[in-house]
């Protein structure tokens, strides 16, 4: 029975994650924040150190755009989604049936942040073509993973943002609000070390610093020890599905309690 | 045994009016709802848009929850018990929404039965069968963009069984559909309800209540005004006739008069395309059609006709009693 629960739970992420692409093939929003927002923030960004004559920035500047791009386009499209459900009328149903609204979510936030993985590759070759920049990645394997992980890591983030979306259709304007601040914090726009120090350990609990550490060193060094920064994003993100759980079932009852499911 | 109960079950919703100045204002959407609904039943629950049909649909499928009062399914509290209610009752909405439009109709049903946890092997037997019952296996793997919406209510009703469950809630099921497309509907439906299901449903269409349902609670501004059998309903107004007088534009001083003429029991007017037609309803036997054309002077008429009442012209004069009794 345990063993079926496992398969049917794995079942019911993998087909919200399809059910979530192909909506994402055909809407024009998904396609501008994954695809179109990565060109012009890396023409912002990298530029910014290229003509500041600091080209050696130029892989730290295309690694943070392409993390700022995903973090944007989960963010936004996991509320998105929500309000998407609401807007359709399936909300309340997929409420009404025994799963729990956060597996369906997260099979689709993974699958928004799966997509929007091109992100990185369109920064990348932005800062290519653009910039003539010569960009090269010393460690192909570890980058690969880094990037998988922090996908996942950020998945997990964005559920937490993303449940504020059931109690208001409203609540893009906070999550608007709290995106900037995480760009920041991360050291995606501007590099940690120019924040002030009080801000160091609200930047550690947030998983696009690491994110960003793991990625550039697996950019430029072959063979960089990366477990101790691969342990604290999974722990980070077992911290944020912990989070995640209690946010849902307390923003759950609240909405059945306010009557909001199908309010739009 | 009873499948469905509730005590005094009531919900209010908070609205806010005004810009600057916002004042908060408290609607009361049930007020004091007591049912009590055996298995295998077909319940109809009829009211006017507003009545508190849908919140009542709404708490009892766990998607909401009462402000007080309680309220069981399976004898299982439905704020308490969520889980455990939740994969024994189905739940469809009338209109078009509440389907995954890009996706086909198969998908459809595939994704509902994941999120229900129906085994692979039983959702594999299901479907097709499913389909097959709603009459959508040739457009099955079609887009429901292109479906029309008689296909996409009877997708539906397909979603909300694909777990079998034991309790149907259908909320205005047959809305919006053509003649023919309802009277499939309703066919689909009595055969569930043969088929040992209990059927929840609710309409304002007092022939489809009167044609599927065993019992009927009417229900008037969040309250239940009686419960009954739809042939024991009519006894309400077994000793009435009613006169229909299609008519261009008569003013409401006139609709008053009638209104207020002793032997008039109750006054329903309809809005037709261009016309409107006064239903009145009065003691059978008594030559009132004259009286009522006096009355009319000056009106143009166009049809007079007098009939047997029918169940809806028991619920226009229970809800008209309602009416009366609370403005004192």
């Amino acid at each position: 029975m345990k063993t079926y629960n496992i398969l049917s739970t794995f079942r019911i992420i993998k087909n919200s994650a399809f059910l979530q692409m192909k909506s994402n093939a055909v809407s024009i929003y998904f396609i501008a924040t994954a695809f179109i927002q990565p060109v012009i923030f890396t023409l912002i960004s990298v530029g910014t150190y290229v003509y500041g004559k600091k080209p050696d920035f130029g892989l730290f500047a295309i690694t943070g755009t392409g993390l700022i791009s995903i973090w944007n386009s989960n963010l936004f499209t996991s509320g998105e989604i929500i309000n998407n459900e609401r807007r359709t009328g399936t909300l309340s149903l997929i409420m009404a049936t025994p799963t729990s609204l956060m597996l369906i979510l997260l099979g689709k936030s993974f699958a928004n942040a799966l997509t929007s993985a091109f992100a990185m590759g369109i920064t990348f070759l932005t800062g290519m073509i653009a910039y003539r920049l010569p960009i090269g990645i010393a460690d192909p394997l570890n980058f690969a993973i880094s990037l998988l992980l922090i996908i996942f890591s950020i998945t997990c983030l964005g559920l937490v943002f993303g449940s504020l979306f059931i109690l208001s259709r409203n609540a893009g304007e906070f999550t608007s609000v709290a995106n900037y601040p995480v760009y920041l914090l991360s050291g995606l726009s501007v590099p940690l070390t120019l924040l002030p120090l009080w801000t160091r350990p609200l930047s550690q609990l947030l998983t696009p610093t690491w994110g960003n550490i793991v990625l550039n060193e697996a950019a430029t060094h072959t063979h960089a020890d990366l477990l101790p920064n691969y342990l604290i994003i999974i722990g980070l993100s077992i911290i944020y599905l912990i989070i995640a759980r209690v946010l849902y079932k307390k923003v759950e009852y609240l909405a059945l309690e306010a009557g909001t499911l199908e309010r739009w | 045994m009873t499948i469905i109960t509730t005590q005094n079950l009531r919900r209010t919703y908070e609205t806010t009016t005004g810009l600057i100045r916002r004042k908060k204002k408290e609607i009361t959407a049930l007020d004091g709802v007591d049912l009590s609904i055996p298995s295998g039943e077909m319940f109809g629950l009829l009211g006017q848009n507003g009545a508190g049909k849908t919140t009542i649909t709404r708490i009892l499928s766990t998607v909401l929850l009462p402000t007080s009062g309680s309220a069981q399914i399976f004898g299982l509290d439905v704020v308490k018990s969520v889980r455990d209610i939740r994969p024994r009752i189905g739940l469809v909405f009338g209109g078009e929404r509440g389907l995954y439009w890009r996706l086909s109709g198969y998908d459809n049903l595939q994704y509902f039965a994941d999120l229900y946890r129906v085994p692979p092997h039983i959702a594999r037997r299901r479907i097709p069968e499913l389909l097959e019952l709603v009459g959508l296996t040739d457009r099955a793997n079609e887009r429901i963009e292109g479906y029309s919406r008689g296909m996409k209510q009877r997708l539906h009703i397909a979603r909300g069984l694909i777990h079998d469950p034991e309790l149907l809630f259908l909320d205005e099921p047959t809305i919006g559909l053509d003649p023919l497309a309802a009277r499939g509907l309703r066919e689909v439906i009595r055969n569930l309800n043969q088929q040992g299901k209990t059927i929840f449903l609710t309409s304002h269409y007092m022939f489809e209540i009167d044609a599927l349902c065993d019992r009927v609670a009417i229900m008037n501004k969040g309250k239940i005004l009686i419960t009954d059998t739809p042939s024991a309903l009519k006894k309400v107004v077994a000793n009435l006739e009613v006169v229909e007088v299609e008519c261009f534009g008569a003013p409401e001083d006139v609709i008053q008069k009638i209104q207020a003429h002793p032997a008039v029991k109750a006054v329903n007017i309809e809005r037709l395309e261009q016309s409107q037609l006064i239903q009145i309803q009065a003691p059978a036997g008594a030559e009132l059609v004259k009286e009522f054309l006096g009355i009319l002077e000056g009106v143009q008429v166009r049809k007079v006709v007098t009939r047997q009442p029918t169940l809806e012209d028991a619920y226009v004069k229970l809800v008209g009693d309602e009416e009366k009794r609370s403005k004192g």
